[in-house]
């Protein structure tokens, strides 16, 4: 018993009475707790579930009111329309290329069933298609376009049909809303959406870059000069007959190009295929000798090096001087005793070339390089020219200091004028609009520069001078005439003048440039208060007449936009 | 006791189910407003952004020039910058000195017709 005892764990010593159980009772009753116990648990899990739920719906009721809206139109992409490109806007914002969504047709020729009557409207329709084509395509039986790159009538023409296999597959197409204004510049894009040239081509890159697909890429440049640049142009191409222009304004200070006109142009939103070389853009990609622009920077370089002040007189400037094979004379018949200024103003060949040798090869060598002259532009543009390289032989300097034998694009000449207008700074052109731009090195000192500046404004002023036509009142004018023949054909001319204003204290440089111009009997000139008509045919008669028209309606326009211009150089003639 | 517990529970259970369908019915109204509002904002952005390029094709200088000459009979010409005037006040100035130099020259004239 004791062994037992000692084997119930559960025995109790002070236990003084015990019951009996019925066994049935107690394990119905321990059933009912279990099922109890189980019901419980599942209340529980319950709970824990709605509890669950209900905070997973307010979460994402707190998720939907906070977050930014944009996940929605993500969503619901079918409705937002998305950009490959991002805008291009000109200084002033005003827009100048977007992305639209556009459609091309396409055929399904299985799905066509009568093609004769399919054919016979789109003949009707379409009268510049080949039917021939369509028709072998349709034999094919391979999906194929019809058309691309509809516009609103074609679509509704070919809706109209109500042709099954007619598809309306779309795409992004790029609008130019100026069309042929900004032909040059901004370029073109493939179906792909891959610029092809222009802006479009050289920023493709960034064009595409879907961070900045909400800001758009600002150029400097102003549609409304370059309306008025482009307008006054065109005119000039009828007046004096000729073959085509270009004009190029910029500011001297930081090379921001505000307008640049090369004509003929195009229209950018047709797809054509264009060969006719005189379509190319003539400011940065034509290589021309411009002629005795090249002069202001032979003087420049002589005032720089000391070797003569503007008032220096040089003696005995002959009429005729033979260099090797060449003979070089003056146009006209000027005094054998010039100054400095008045070889500029005057527009001596001879004079400049005695220059010339008084600065040197080595020095003049040393400003090409370092005014970039010989090689290509740097110039956010696939379209540039590379200046035609030469070999410094006998008579090189002489000829190239009146701007012969020398071939450069005429933003780098534009350019040139910039840096020795604005107290001597290298200027780097640019179309695009930036916050800051950076210093560049010195060329020539600020005195070289007012002294060049205070010549340049005597060629406007002086009686003598071959620019007097854009002698606009309260503008300040000042610049270089250049007339050249063409590079490789002497039946060609060139005519080109490049102006500053105001020359005090430089702004811009306004460069214009006409090919071929033929003289304007019928045109009558405001010359000197005379009442004259036109019978020469130098730059003086055509390209100065043209830029003095330019600078009276573009002056308004840079003044208001520019309060330090207001305030020192526009005339007040109340005052 | 046991009952007391499922009668809460059951409680608990019935307000849970119903806060958790009129959440998720608010929910859904929610969304379905976000979606039709997203869309119209969706048209008229798209509208818009067709717009401006409307706009900015009919308001450039080129298509401006051409309707003043198709509509206007009015030859343009451009304005010297010493006849725009910025305010009232700069025009009432340069009109003072305009009368004054006017009396002036008047003055002068008449002197030299007594002499």
């Amino acid at each position: 018993m004791k062994r037992k005892r000692k084997k119930n764990k559960d025995f109790n010593k002070n236990q003084t009475s015990f019951y009996f159980e019925d066994y049935l009772e107690t394990n119905q009753k321990s059933k009912k707790v279990k099922n109890s116990n189980i019901s419980q648990d599942r209340v529980y899990l319950l709970f824990f579930l709605f509890f669950s739920l209900i905070t997973i719906f307010s979460i994402k009721i707190i998720f939907v009111s906070l977050k930014n809206p944009e996940i929605y139109s993500q969503k619901n992409n079918l409705y937002h329309f998305t950009p490959l490109r991002r805008d291009i806007v000109d200084r002033n914002g005003t827009l100048m290329s977007r992305n639209v969504k556009s459609f091309h047709a396409a055929i399904k020729p299985n799905l066509i069933k009568n093609k004769e009557n399919f054919l016979i409207n789109i003949r009707l329709n379409f009268p510049d298609l080949s039917i021939k084509k369509i028709k072998q395509k349709l034999n094919k039986r391979k999906y194929f376009y019809l058309k691309r790159g509809l516009n609103q009538s074609d679509k509704e023409k070919l809706w109209v049909l109500g042709e099954k296999g007619i598809i309306f597959e779309p795409f992004q197409s790029r609008i130019y809303t100026h069309a042929n204004l900004y032909s040059h510049i901004l370029g073109q894009v493939d179906y792909d959406n891959y610029g092809i040239s222009g802006v479009e081509k050289y920023f493709d890159k960034e064009l595409k870059d879907k961070k900045l697909l909400n800001t758009p890429l600002q150029l400097t440049l102003d549609t409304n000069i370059q309306h008025i640049i482009d307008n006054e142009l065109n005119r000039a191409l009828k007046t004096f007959n000729a073959t085509g222009g270009g004009a190029l304004l910029m500011n001297v200070n930081n090379g921001e190009v505000l307008s640049l006109v090369s004509l003929p142009n195009f229209n950018i939103n047709k797809r054509a295929n264009i060969k006719d070389k005189n379509y190319i853009n003539k400011i940065t990609k034509g290589v021309y000798e411009l002629g005795s622009i090249f002069k202001t920077f032979t003087i420049a370089l002589a005032l720089e090096k000391n070797l003569v002040s503007p008032e220096t007189i040089i003696t005995n400037i002959p009429r005729k001087i033979r260099c090797s094979v060449h003979e070089i004379s003056d146009i006209k018949e000027f005094p054998k005793d010039l100054s400095v200024e008045e070889i500029l103003i005057r527009s001596s060949n001879i004079g400049t070339l005695m220059l010339a040798q008084k600065v040197g090869e080595q020095d003049y060598k040393d400003f090409i390089k370092e005014t970039n002259l010989l090689n290509a532009p740097e110039f956010e543009l696939e379209e540039l020219g590379t200046p035609l390289s030469f070999k410094w032989n006998k008579c090189k300097l002489e000829t190239i200091s009146y701007g012969h034998g020398i071939a450069v694009t005429p933003l780098q000449a534009a350019t040139t004028y910039a840096t020795l207008t604005n107290g001597g700074n290298l200027v780097k052109p640019t179309i695009i609009r930036k916050e800051k731009y950076q210093d560049n090195k010195k060329v020539i000192s600020s005195e070289t520069s007012e002294k060049i500046n205070t010549i340049l404004r005597k060629v406007v002023t002086e009686k003598e001078g071959t620019a007097s036509l854009a002698n606009i009142y309260g503008y300040d004018v000042g610049g270089k005439t250049g007339t050249s023949q063409k590079y490789g054909d002497k039946n060609e001319n060139l005519n080109t003048f490049i102006s500053v204003f105001p020359s005090q204290d430089p702004k811009y440089v306004l460069l214009v440039m006409l090919e071929n111009p033929q003289v304007a009997k019928n045109l009558i000139y405001n010359y000197r208060g005379m009442k004259i008509k036109g019978t020469r045919n130098e730059a003086g008669w055509n390209s100065v007449y043209v830029a003095g028209k330019i600078i009276k309606k573009i002056g308004p326009i840079l003044a208001i936009k520019n309060k330090e211009f207001y305030n020192k150089h526009v005339a007040k003639k109340l005052n | 006791m046991s009952k007391i517990k499922l009668i809460i529970s059951i409680c608990i259970f019935s307000i849970l189910l119903g806060t958790t369908s009129a959440i998720k019915n608010q929910t859904r109204i929610i969304e379905k407003s976000i979606y039709k509002i997203d869309k119209k904002i969706a048209a008229s952005e798209k509208d818009l952004y067709e717009i401006e390029l409307d706009y900015s094709y009919l308001s450039s200088p080129n298509n401006l020039s051409k309707k003043i000459k198709d509509l206007a009979l009015i030859d343009y010409i451009p304005m010297d910058f010493s006849r725009i005037y910025f305010n009232y006040s700069d025009f009432t100035d340069s009109q003072k000195k305009i009368t004054i130099l006017k009396t002036n020259n008047e003055k002068k004239t008449k002197k030299k017709q007594r002499f």
